[in-house]
């Protein structure tokens, strides 16, 4: 874990995308969208629903290519978009508030050490934003700088709230800190 | 710590096992979300195209009315026909409403195309290259595409392989985010690149080993090289068996462009020859034939429109033996033939060997198509191209594609039309 953030390898492609270059945008952006979907999926629990939020995502960053400041990577900042399309999709009237549960449904019990199933149980209760920094730094492997950006909160903030969402966990096993 | 992590992870990664495969969906979402904003400038188009065709009504009449005035007559040229080097395609098979429901019959060593049923999206057909056969093969697994081998008699289908009638030969389990090989040309190994991590590298990169397996073998371990991290991947462009050797590719950061590939004897885990590119210098991007013999380098300049390309195409021995100025996306089987496709509608079938500038094309794509996969008929010299609007009508995430197999005079065939999935 960790890192800085750096001006990225991929400026060349970022350059002739912003010329309006859409193969360079595309180049771009691909590599980015199952990590998108993925996220989109993990908040909104609904396949048809994640993929439409991850492919509004990949054409609203396209049109606001030109707001990323060019030392920030594209990554962090297109699941941004993302999480903020998911967050527009829970917003509407047509999302099912029931569906987080459908996320964590349990799975086989006999299968799961009782640990195992109590983080699961434990991460449903978290709060949205609690979550995504988790599975931000530990499914998606983001370095705490770029949850930050994904988040849009400072890196210190990110980091605490990671610890925070450990601690609510296992309050027992975060005493090495994140 | 670590155990929580671990913990945690593991727990998404259940969660996220209940979206299913979504191997090949990238391509699928951002063309769909390109293609919607392509329809946005239509209609955009369409509204200063009103507004243009009313200033030049009024723009003709005025011109009219001063004619009239003059009482001059004008003479026009006549319009010139426009020749294009096009091949056109010279059969189209009738619009299809129900699925396929005869089994095909052909014998096993008949190569086939697989395609999803154009009116059933869970079953699987085939068809020969002459389009002579057709028939169902079996259901699928899931609404998407499956990863045939070259002859079309095994394919993945989920983690499962299968052959021709749909049965089951083998399970892909090596921890990837899913089936991650390269069929090689015998039709029965194929090539992959392992890691440690599996579908989830380490952050900081894991190295990355060349193995060779077959559908319910044990996997035989060729070489270590490459590596991959959570931005970053290696594959397999090219695994020739019957070669004796494979092309190892390693992308560049945020998995674009290239930063150096391989050519790898298998018997041997010997690197023949290798090349590397400076990163950031220009968007690289590598193809090889079937055989492994011919690997071409296309390079777009920074700075440039992505049609400005240049090709170098180099040998067995890695030496350069030919320039293209069009990007190769795609090779025959003995590698003679290149199909070229610059992204933006403009989809052809070249002879890069004789390439000089003002070359006619083998074949040129119908206009306002643009390409979506191609590859080569086994052991013969056809290709097969896949190709859909450039505009698609929104259908769910997929996209309707139709296949033309054209040979190496330029005839064309069109065998299948608005299938989600082609070879």
């Amino acid at each position: 874990m960790g890192g800085t953030l750096t001006v990225t390898p991929e400026q060349p492609l970022r350059e002739r995308a912003l010329a309006g270059d859409e193969a360079a945008f595309e180049a771009l952006i691909t590599p980015l969208v199952e990590p998108g979907l993925r996220l989109a999926f993990s908040m909104l629990s609904d396949r048809s629903e994640a993929e439409d939020a991850t492919q509004e995502a990949v054409t609203k960053a396209w049109r606001k290519l030109r707001q990323l400041r060019p030392e920030l990577p594209l990554r962090p900042w297109f699941l941004a978009i993302v999480a903020n399309q998911c967050r527009s999709v829970r917003r509407g009237r047509w999302f099912r508030v029931t569906r987080v549960a459908e996320v964590w449904p349990g799975g086989k019990p006999a299968d799961l050490g009782t640990e195992r199933l109590d983080i699961e149980r434990g991460l449903a209760r978290l709060p949205d934003q609690d979550r995504q920094a988790l599975f931000l730094y530990f499914f998606l492997d983001l370095p705490i700088e770029e949850v930050a950006v994904a988040l849009c909160v400072s890196p210190a903030a990110a980091k605490s709230r990671v610890y925070r969402a450990c601690h609510r966990l296992r309050p027992h096993l975060v005493e090495e800190g994140v | 710590m670590e155990r929580l992590r671990e913990d945690i992870r593991a727990a998404f990664v259940r969660q996220q096992e209940r979206l299913g495969d979504v191997s090949g969906l990238s391509h699928v979402l951002v063309r769909e979300a390109m293609a919607g904003m392509d329809r946005n400038r239509a209609r955009l188009r369409q509204t200063a195209a009103g507004g243009l065709a009313a200033l030049l009504t009024a723009a003709v009449v005025g011109t009219l009315i001063a004619v009239r005035a003059n009482a001059h007559p004008t003479t026009h040229p006549a319009a010139r026909p426009v020749t294009a080097p096009t091949a056109a395609p010279t059969a189209a098979p009738t619009p299809k409403t129900t699925a396929l429901t005869q089994q095909l019959q052909v014998s096993a060593g008949t190569p086939v195309i697989l395609f999803t049923d154009p009116a059933d999206h869970q079953q699987l057909d085939g068809i020969t290259w002459d389009g002579q056969t057709a028939g169902r093969v079996a259901p699928k697994a899931t609404r998407y595409g499956v990863l045939p081998n070259p002859s079309g008699s095994l394919y993945v289908d989920g983690t499962d392989f299968k052959d021709r009638s749909g049965q089951v030969v083998g399970h892909y389990t090596t921890p990837t985010k899913g089936f991650a090989g390269t069929w090689a040309d015998d039709s029965q190994h194929y090539c992959e690149m392992v890691n440690p991590g599996g579908g989830n590298p380490a952050a900081s990169g894991e190295p990355t080993t060349l193995q060779v397996a077959a559908p319910g073998q044990s996997p035989r371990r060729v070489v270590q090289v490459g590596t991959v991290s959570q931005q970053t991947f290696v594959r397999v462009a090219a695994c020739s068996i019957t070669g004796d050797r494979a092309v190892v590719v390693q992308s560049a950061g945020q998995g674009a462009s290239t930063a150096q590939y391989w050519v790898v004897q298998l018997s041997t885990g010997r690197i023949l020859w290798t090349h590397s590119f400076t990163p950031g210098a220009s968007m690289m991007q590598v193809v090889a034939a079937p055989n492994a013999q011919y690997i071409a380098e296309t390079s777009y300049v920074a700075g440039q429109q992505a049609n400005t390309t240049n090709t170098t195409v180099y040998g067995a021995s890695g030496l350069a033996v030919g320039h293209v100025s069009l990007p190769i996306v795609a090779f025959s089987w003995d590698g003679s033939l290149a199909v070229s496709d610059d992204y933006y509608g403009h989809v052809a079938v070249i002879n890069w060997l004789g390439w000089k500038p003002g070359s006619t094309p083998v074949w040129t794509g119908p206009d306002g198509l643009v390409g979506h996969n191609a590859f080569p008929e086994p052991n013969g010299q056809r290709m097969a191209i896949v190709v859909a609007p450039k505009d698609p009508p929104f259908a769910g995430g997929i996209t309707p594609a139709d296949l033309y197999v054209i040979g190496p005079d330029g005839q064309a065939r069109k065998l299948v039309s608005s299938s989600p999935s082609i070879g």
